[in-house]
């Protein structure tokens, strides 16, 4: 029972930590405590990253927990397994949990091997199945914006109908401390909730699904636990009456009570839950460290189910080559996408690379410009960022999408450089803006214009035999913010717009 | 599921039970819709022009040349008749300065933070109950309040600043067809004792000059890209509507260049200067004379503010007092 309380009050204090980490990755942004660090922790970030430094010592502090204590990040920290907790808890309530012998339980490292083998091909799909980046979608895109956005329009009907001391001073405290002054709108989101909420569904077949079987990070870590020192006992019990089996969420617990460490995560189920005698009851403890001992040489015949069978292997090795066949065929060499990305990305085809897609740039952006994309930039490119000129731009004197990226997929520049690097390059349309077109002075972009010296100029044209101050760009200027696309007046097409470069 | 709808379905109902049932749907009919809102939501609120004290200073308008900002604010005001002729006991003042742009103060787009703690301490000091602080600003709002360091300014002189919000822009009653008339304007600029306007004097693209009567446009909402069109007729209908107690051009720094938003510092001159008057076009022409040199005939919204009677244009029939500390 004390277990069990340990458990969930761990669980849920790193759950509501890594929340609180999540919901405040936006402007005034701490130095240390914000969110990047636990991205940086899983190790997939630092191999995406191709090594960063931060993400190598973030990553080598989870592996040196991994090699004590075995994946005790999956079962009790991993914010995702919590979410999985939560919803098996309830599914556990009308279905009763049954398990077989471990099958098909290998699938993953193939998985991984698969995912790595791709993106040294240059086609990086790790961030599809990463549980951390999975939650962090769900929790920005869905959860976040539905929050501030409710609870805006909610207060906002509220004062404007009955506007109290005591509900301006509640509403005055959440606007500064809690919810942003400002609605957010996020392209694409409802593809990202259709992941986050697909593994959740499979939970009605097996617990914990995603860590059974695809879990990339969950892979990586049980590579390390195979040698941890934390194990289970369970010489006294011969496992005939299969209670710890079916309750293991992991499927670990072999029909004999023996267990495949890698696969457990700690979760304590085998010894808190059991009903039996305590001398039968398995117990986890220490185990003197064993480095150069070679493992004695296991006579027993082998459970074929734990891996794959070899028909099994050939189709997969199959179906990948002709997968990776497939992705590097229909890869350009060189892609040249007619999107805006953010500043700090140097070469398209790194940046993909190098993106998880975690979207804390995304959320971030203090004009809410960044927007996730979907098929605009190629299959390789679902959900990276780019800059929507309808819903924001970049201001000018922000580095914040390049301080959030914690695989320095947008690169972390000073104010200074970031102020010369050029994004795209305005253009004046001249069928819509309305100075060209009917004469009008209006000049709203040369106002905004961020560049010292104007990178929209002004200049006395005759148009409709009248002498009218009219905009012209300045293309060696323009860094292509879009600020004077965003903020231009006329509605239907804008009179100016941003091309990418 | 189906076997509950079969039970609906076919049950056979009482005269009573299906006036319930009938009822029901028709309230629920309704509300879904939207006839109820009708019925529900108040007549829209609209703004009332503010109005003004009648306040006789003792200039027209003065101009203060030196360095110390605090002591020149101090001045200017005391020369004007003090403080108290603008400010009674228990007021609540509203200062409106130029937060527009996301810029240091250095670059002369925002106005002076030191002006704005000065204005704000002489406020609190006659016996303001409150002194609001606020901008609708161009950029970034968390950005522009925090880098043009007037946040931090007014918080440690005592004023109270805070990002407008969005429920407290309501439609303005013009009174007299006018072309502001789809803009909400915020209504804490309106609902106050004691309005005084704080803008930093900076070249404009469209309108030439940005001073005081241009500042105004921080009040209003709604799509501010289109009030650019036929703006010259827009701001004095601003300015009849707000009519600022006191007008204060910060010309510490000024932009000759570039404006409004700067970011050169070649552009920016010092000029050393304050000017204060209750009369904004009278500021603003004597603002454009002196610190540009350009003639107020030729600025559109100034000549159209004095030409519906709003001020004053012409500089040498004013009462000018000129100071050097």
């Amino acid at each position: 029972m004390k277990i069990k309380l340990l458990k969930i009050l761990t669980q849920s204090i790193f759950f509501i930590t890594i929340c609180i980490l999540l919901w405040y990755l936006r402007y005034p942004l701490h130095n240390f405590f914000n969110a990047v660090i636990f991205f940086q922790i899983s190790p997939v970030t630092a191999i995406v990253s191709n090594f960063l430094q931060t993400a190598l010592i973030a990553a080598a502090v989870l592996i040196i927990i991994t090699l004590i204590f075995g994946r005790i990040f999956c079962g009790w920290i991993c914010p995702y397994g919590t979410v999985m907790d939560i919803v098996s808890f309830f599914i556990s309530i009308f279905k009763k949990n049954k398990e077989t012998e471990p099958k098909r339980i290998n699938f993953k490292y193939f998985l991984l091997l698969l995912l790595i083998v791709l993106s040294a091909f240059g086609l990086q799909m790790l961030w599809l199945f990463e549980p951390l980046t999975i939650f962090a979608r769900g929790f920005y895109f869905t959860f976040y914006s539905a929050a501030n956005n409710l609870s805006n329009d909610f207060f906002y009907y509220l004062m404007s109908n009955n506007p109290g001391r005591i509900t301006e001073g509640i509403y005055q405290i959440s606007k500064s401390i809690v919810i942003e002054n400002r609605e957010l709108f996020f392209n694409n989101s409802s593809s990202m909730l259709i992941f986050f909420t697909l593994p959740l569904v499979m939970l009605l077949f097996k617990r914990r699904f995603l860590c059974r079987y695809i879990c990339p990070l969950g892979s990586i870590l049980a590579v390390f636990s195979m040698k941890a020192l934390f194990t289970r006992k369970s010489e006294s019990c011969a496992g005939k009456c299969g209670q710890c089996k079916n309750l293991c969420r992991m499927n670990a617990i072999k029909d004999d009570n023996s267990y495949i460490k890698q696969e457990c995560i700690l979760c304590m189920d085998c010894i808190r839950e059991t009903k039996c005698a305590d001398r039968y009851k398995p117990e986890f403890s220490f185990i003197k460290p064993v480095i150069c001992n070679l493992p004695k040489k296991d006579n027993s015949p082998k459970h074929k189910e734990n891996g794959i069978s070899r028909k099994e292997f050939l189709s997969w090795l199959t179906v990948s080559l002709g997968f990776i066949f497939f992705a590097l065929k229909n890869k350009p060499a060189v892609k040249k996408s007619n999107i805006i990305r953010p500043p700090g990305i140097l070469n398209e085809n790194d940046f993909k690379q190098k993106c998880i897609r975690c979207g804390n740039c995304i959320k971030a952006c203090v004009t809410n410009g960044l927007q996730p994309v979907m098929f605009e930039s190629g299959i390789d490119g679902v959900w990276t960022p780019k800059l929507d000129a309808k819903t924001g731009y970049c201001e000018y004197e922000c580095i914040l999408c390049g301080q959030v990226c914690p695989t320095q997929a947008i690169k972390k520049m000073t104010v200074e450089k970031k102020m010369k690097t050029k994004i795209g390059v305005a253009k004046i349309q001249k069928d819509t803006c309305i100075s060209w077109r009917d004469g009008l002075e209006c000049l709203v972009c040369e106002e905004h214009c961020p560049i010292p010296s104007k990178a929209v100029k002004v200049k006395k044209e005759m148009i409709n035999g009248e002498f009218v101050k009219v905009p012209y760009i300045d293309e060696n200027l323009c860094i292509g913010c879009s600020i004077c696309q965003n903020k231009c007046p006329v509605d239907e097409k804008k009179g100016i717009i941003v091309e990418s470069l | 599921m189906i076997k509950n709808l079969n039970k609906i379905f076919l049950k056979r109902y009482s005269r009573k039970n299906f006036l319930k049932i009938l009822s029901f749907g028709l309230i629920s009919l309704f509300l879904a819709t939207g006839k109820s809102k009708e019925l529900f939501a108040k007549t829209a609120k609209q703004l009332e022009p503010r109005k003004r004290r009648n306040i006789k200073t003792n200039y027209d308008l003065v101009t203060v040349h030196g360095e110390n900002i605090e002591e020149m604010t101090k001045r200017i005001i005391d020369e004007l008749g003090g403080i108290e002729k603008f400010v009674k006991k228990g007021d609540i003042v509203v200062v409106k300065p130029n937060i527009g742009w996301n810029r240091a103060p250095e670059y002369a787009a925002n106005t002076n933070p030191f002006l704005v703690a000065a204005v704000v301490k002489l406020c609190l000091k006659a016996g303001a109950k409150k002194v609001k602080v606020f901008d609708n600003t161009c950029n970034e709002e968390k950005m522009c309040y925090k880098n043009s360091g007037i946040e931090k300014a007014v918080k440690e002189a005592g004023g109270d600043i805070f990002f407008p919000d969005r429920w407290k822009y309501y439609a303005a009653d013009f009174k007299t067809p006018a072309q502001m008339q789809d803009f909400p304007i915020y209504s804490d600029a309106v609902n106050c004792d004691c309005f005084i306007n704080i803008p930093i004097a900076k070249t404009h693209g469209h309108t030439k000059l940005t001073l005081s009567i241009k500042n105004l446009m921080g009040v209003c909402g709604g799509n501010r890209s289109t009030m650019h069109w036929d703006i010259d007729k827009k701001l004095p209908e601003v300015l009849s509507f707000i009519k600022p107690d006191l007008n204060i051009i910060d010309g510490h720094r000024i932009l000759l260049r570039n404006g409004p938003r700067g970011g050169n510092l070649e552009d920016v001159k010092k000029a050393s200067v304050l000017i204060a008057s209750a009369d904004a076009v009278l500021a603003d022409a004597y603002a454009s004379q002196t610190l540009y040199n350009i003639n107020p005939e030729n600025i559109g919204h100034i000549k159209e503010a004095a030409k519906s009677g709003l001020g004053n244009m012409n500089i040498s029939k004013a009462k000018i007092k000129t100071l050097k500390l």
